[in-house]
């Protein structure tokens, strides 16, 4: 009797969730490079209590259930299945500064990080005190070869953390060697003073001397990078990633890309699940009414 | 549900951040050598409910996972160091820095800091000083009976004497940095470096990509108002948003709390 009350509970817990989704999209709605997340439910079956069978006509006496064969599917929970990150572009805001950059095409940009190499779209980069490209965390730029395409500039021996911002510069403590490589270093064209241009093809030049080209990389299947927070991505696939030479990303300069959020869209989502989920409590309301009924009011006169 | 109470709650923090940071912006549109400020947000950490390519039996993984974000936060919030508009003022000692550079001065306190409002006043002794007593470095003294007062695109200063006869006064000096948005702002206009910001660069106006000085002219604040006004009417409707997302929760709460 009671088990339809744990349906509609599964139904409010899904819906709760949902919500926690929604407020996370609208949190995010300036962040730059964020993209949304939606849920995708799932129905999911309790266990067949009775199978199906043949009517015994002749010899067992017909019951009305025999017509309605509830086998248990009538009473299926409903789950979170998965969690979809739209990775739709979104709005681009100009900002002429030379160091924005926007992708615009599904790549995303290599930055190391302690823990390997992580993907992200927020393309607000920075020169840390050592001269090398990083983004707003710290994280250094990758560029797509080891010593970059010009080669001919030194690469700086992987420095250990010297205290500064846990934000911007000092940040090369437990990066792995062979990505210290591909870090873009800006030092030996003066850092920042540099008049520094990004052609679309993501080539990075200081006046008109290559300094390398950023890494950008591709995937087949978007929804297998899990986020990692602040704007990052992570690739558990190696297969996932698309080899050189088929990119077709084109990287712009002065121009970020914003979270593509959708206000109005996730204020709808809002109303929908808040309400789905006052009806799963007016189920549950109901199922009370009913058993108080069950309990008090059968054998009154 | 509880979560998206809290989640909703890191955002009104951050779109507090931002308002409070246009806000600035916008009482500061009209002060000389004044730099606006971006905020960047960062989404928080995640939840990771199921993995992504986990593996759900007869060797196959599932395509996707299930992540609940827990929010925003204010990732950095730096100066823009874009151009301001060139105001004339035909002032001998107002200067301006045409690109990059700072000029270094030191502070009544000993303290060395890096501006860019060139307003520079003289003192008793006649010594160059900012409005708010902060001298030049290097100290160039205006002798008394300067009659005029040249400064060149490069930084020389050069005084016309009685007798008409020029003296070289001294040379300013520009101050760059490899990560300029690392800067600290001090307040008055002034900056100071940090481990971030890197070492301060020495170099002649007009040189190694550093900006050319000019005379009598001030470098405006490089708030753009129209742009601000338009954070401040997106960053408004973000709170709202978000306290939407709070309403629903309470009531989610609440009726969850009214069932029995």
């Amino acid at each position: 009797m009671a088990s339809g009350l744990w349906t509609a509970v599964s139904g409010a817990s899904a819906q709760s969730q949902h919500v926690d989704m929604v407020a996370n999209n609208l949190a995010n709605q300036d962040t730059l490079g964020y993209k949304k997340d939606l849920p995708t439910f799932k129905e999911y079956l309790s266990v067949l209590e009775r199978e199906p069978s043949a009517l015994d006509v002749p010899r067992a006496p017909i019951k009305d259930k025999d017509f309605f064969p509830l086998d248990g599917r009538d009473q299926s929970f409903v789950v979170v299945d998965g969690t979809y990150t739209n990775h739709r572009q979104g709005n681009l805001r100009v900002t002429q500064a030379p160091l924005d950059l926007a992708l615009d095409g599904p790549g995303f940009l290599e930055v190391s990080t302690p823990f390997g190499i992580r993907y992200t779209r927020q393309g607000s980069l920075k020169v840390a005190m050592d001269g090398r490209l990083v983004t707003t965390e710290g994280y250094p730029v990758l560029a797509a070869q080891p010593g970059g395409l010009a080669a001919a500039l030194p690469v700086t021996a992987v420095q250990p953390s010297q205290g500064g911002l846990p934000t911007q510069g000092g940040v090369a403590a437990g990066q792995a060697s062979d990505l210290a490589a591909r870090f873009i270093n800006l030092a030996d064209v003066g850092g920042a003073t540099a008049k520094i241009s990004i052609s679309q093809q993501g080539e990075l030049y200081a006046g008109d001397q290559l300094i390398a080209k950023l890494g950008v990389s591709e995937f087949r299947d978007l929804n297998k990078l899990k986020k990692y927070g602040g704007q990052l991505f992570e690739n558990r696939d190696p297969e996932n990633q698309i080899g050189d030479g088929t990119q077709k990303t084109v990287v712009r300069q002065g121009v970020l890309e914003n979270s593509n959020v959708n206000p109005v869209e996730e204020m709808t989502n809002l109303i929908k699940a808040n309400r789905l989920f006052e009806h799963d409590l007016k189920a549950i309301k109901t199922f009370n009414d009913m058993l108080g009924r069950e309990a008090n009011d059968i054998g009154k006169l | 549900m509880i979560r998206a109470l809290s989640t909703a709650a890191t955002g009104l923090e951050a779109q507090q951040a931002n308002i409070e940071r246009i806000s600035n912006d916008l009482a500061n549109v009209n002060t000389d050598g004044y730099k606006r400020s971006r905020n960047e947000f960062q989404d928080l950490m995640y939840e990771t409910v199921r993995e992504a390519g986990g593996s759900i039996g007869a060797g196959s993984q599932s395509p996707v996972g299930v992540q609940t974000g827990m929010g925003v936060k204010v990732g950095a919030a730096h100066k823009i160091f874009e151009q301001g508009p060139a105001r004339m003022t035909y002032h001998p000692y107002d200067l301006m820095i045409e690109g990059k550079g700072f000029f270094p001065v030191q502070r009544p306190n000993g303290e060395i800091a890096y501006t860019r409002n060139g307003a520079f006043h003289l003192d008793a002794q006649g010594r160059v000083q900012t409005s708010n007593g902060s001298l030049l470095i290097p100290q160039i003294t205006i002798p008394n009976n300067a009659m005029n007062v040249l400064i060149t695109a490069q930084g020389e200063v050069k005084a016309v004497l009685p007798g008409g006869q020029e003296s070289v006064l001294g040379q300013i000096q520009l101050i760059a940095f490899p990560n300029e948005q690392g800067l600290s702002a001090a307040g008055e206009s002034l900056f100071q470096p940090t481990l971030a910001s890197g070492q301060p660069l020495q170099g002649v106006p007009g040189e190694a990509g550093l900006g050319a000085v000019m005379q009598g002219a001030l470098e405006g604040s490089n708030v753009n108002v129209a742009n601000s006004m338009v954070d401040m009417i997106t960053t408004q409707r973000a709170y709202e948003m978000n306290t939407k997302v709070m309403g629903v929760a309470d009531q989610m709460l609440g009726a969850t709390a009214n069932i029995k």
